[in-house]
């Protein structure tokens, strides 16, 4: 059975008279990879905020482990770690220290877990360094660190590879994978890097000005940016039933409209069309189809918005 | 709230903060028994620097500032508060622990400064008359002061929680436990409508009490003490729990 790790129910943060988060119903399963995907703004970082108690909702409700009280919500919340934003700890203390006090302050017990969790970002090599001499790099790692420290089931990690090398993005991945393989860690992160996103996410929210336009699995995603050949007849059954016949195609779907995705036969589509001419159909258009995240994405919000 | 207190005393341990507020405190006092005993006054006795002690006490108020300072961290400046609340820990424990742990670090310091200005004094001057009975006089001149360096801890804690910044929490601090008695004074004068008011708003400062020191109203100063600090806690423990933290 699965198990709700995190619920949203109509979500909403209002600054005066604006809305930045508008009604927003996430449901995220243990074991999930949530891949949060919206531009600049759109309200994601305010959707993890209000999840981690920085800020508090104008309306709806947060759901963390089934917990939705006040003092359960507390008490759910010491399972998660969290990186919102840039990582803040103090400059005057090294990265040992910062984690030390925060050690302290969770009551986290084991005379290892500052050095494990200074291990796991590779930053154990930082000596008397205080933390205002720290690079961007280290000091997203750092904040990891500290996400991680309490070996958390969820994960919230917002523009987590900001400042990162591209080999810290490889041994970012790959650590955030090994968690969730290995621990069944469930994490939401928001990138602004699709890409980096559609290597790791298991499950997306697509979020645009403050609304949840669509939430779909990654299978769900590769689904429906798989390479097709569309096809615009006037008659789709009896077209869709050609090729089946005549050419042997059988994976396609028929959409409203008088349209055909065809995900076979992608070499041959002079072949598919003269097979409907020939047989009487109209054909308003062919178009070769495909897309990545980002494509799905933008697709989604309606193109790039200029200016 | 034992951990959080643990966490704070580590963090606090590892400034170098504390250890250069006690140098330039230590190196004041050094300096100021190295002045008198060059000035060459055989009169001066032990008695005559504990008296000095007693009326020095108002500096307390203002060395709060440093001590809670020291214990907050800039947390606004720093934005270090969202790695205490995302982890689930209640706004009501991270406000009463931090003015716990800043008022163990006033006690600890008052401490060690209050020893080592007796130790100097026993060590460089001579005893002038009966040396438990100075002590005991200081000692209820402490016991005066102690609620109003407590209201004073409340008043400085809230403004920090508050306001947007330390600097702006320490000029009101500043101007309500420095200023605030003679805007009082002088508009007791200049209205003589207001005259009785203003009077009895003076007594509700934190320092008027220091200024009746050696004279004690030991009831007097708990009560304004306490009050400054359960009026000041309440309301910013209630402004915190709202906030949001960036």
């Amino acid at each position: 059975m699965t198990e709700n790790v995190l619920v949203t129910r109509d979500l909403t943060k209002q600054y005066g008279s604006t809305t930045v988060v508008d009604h927003v119903n996430i449901t995220i399963q243990k074991g999930d990879i949530y891949g949060l995907v919206g531009r600049n703004g759109a309200g994601k970082t305010t959707i993890i905020r209000m999840a981690v108690a920085q800020t508090i909702p104008s309306g709806g409700e947060v759901e963390l482990f089934g917990a939705t009280g006040v003092r359960e919500l507390g008490q759910a919340r010491s399972r998660i770690g969290a990186m919102v934003e840039i990582p803040s700890f103090y400059p005057y203390l090294t990265a040992r220290e910062n984690l030390e006090y925060y050690r302290r302050q969770r009551g986290i017990a084991g005379p290892h877990v500052v050095e494990d969790a200074l291990e796991q970002v590779n930053l154990t090599d930082t000596g008397k360094k205080k933390f205002k001499t720290f690079s961007l790099g280290m000091k997203q790692r750092l904040g990891l660190a500290l996400a991680l420290m309490n070996r958390p089931d969820l994960l919230f990690l917002d523009e987590p590879i900001n400042g990162l090398d591209p080999e810290g993005i490889v041994e970012f991945r790959n650590l955030l994978l090994e968690l969730n393989r290995q621990y069944q860690t469930t994490i939401l992160i928001s990138s602004h890097i699709l890409s980096e996103l559609q290597s790791l996410a298991t499950c997306y929210g697509f979020i645009d000005k403050g609304h949840l336009l669509e939430q779909l699995t990654a299978n769900e995603l590769a689904e429906k940016c798989r390479d097709c050949l569309e096809l615009k007849v006037d008659d789709a059954p009896k077209a869709a039933a050609l090729m089946e016949k005549e050419l042997g195609l059988r994976d396609f779907e028929v959409l409203p409209g008088g349209a055909i995705r065809l995900y076979e036969g992608l070499e041959i589509p002079q072949k598919i069309t003269n097979l409907l001419v020939a047989q009487g159909i109209s054909l308003y258009g062919v178009e070769h189809r495909g897309a990545n995240l980002e494509d799905y994405f933008l697709n989604l919000i309606g193109g790039v918005h200029h200016g | 709230m034992v951990k959080y207190l643990n966490a704070e005393l580590y963090k606090v341990r590892h400034r170098i903060y504390l250890l250069g507020f006690l140098a330039v405190i230590l190196g004041g006092i050094s300096a100021l028994f190295l002045l008198v005993k060059l000035d060459g006054n055989q009169n001066v006795t032990v008695d005559d620097m504990l008296y000095i002690l007693g009326m020095a006490l108002i500096a307390g108020l203002y060395l709060i500032v440093a001590v809670c300072d020291m214990v907050f961290s800039d947390q606004y400046k720093f934005n270090t508060l969202k790695n205490e609340v995302s982890y689930g820990l209640p706004r009501m424990r991270i406000y009463f622990g931090k003015l716990t742990a800043a008022a163990i670090m006033c006690v600890i310091l008052c401490v060690v400064i209050a020893a080592y200005y007796l130790l100097l004094s026993l060590l460089l001057f001579p005893q002038g008359g009966d040396l438990s009975e100075a002590l005991r006089g200081v000692g209820e001149q402490f016991f005066q002061a102690l609620p109003l360096w407590l209201g004073g801890l409340g008043l400085y804690q809230a403004l920090l929680f508050t306001m947007k910044g330390s600097t702006s929490a320490t000029v009101v601090y500043f101007l309500v436990v420095g200023m605030l008695d003679s805007v009082l004074k002088l508009m007791g004068l200049l209205l003589p409508t207001m005259a009785a008011m203003c009077q009895e708003l003076l007594g509700c400062l934190l320092q008027t009490p220091f200024a009746q020191l050696p004279l004690l109203d030991i009831p007097h100063a708990w009560l304004v003490g306490l009050g400054w600090l359960t009026v000041s806690t309440l309301v910013g423990a209630f402004v915190f729990q709202k906030r949001e933290i960036n």
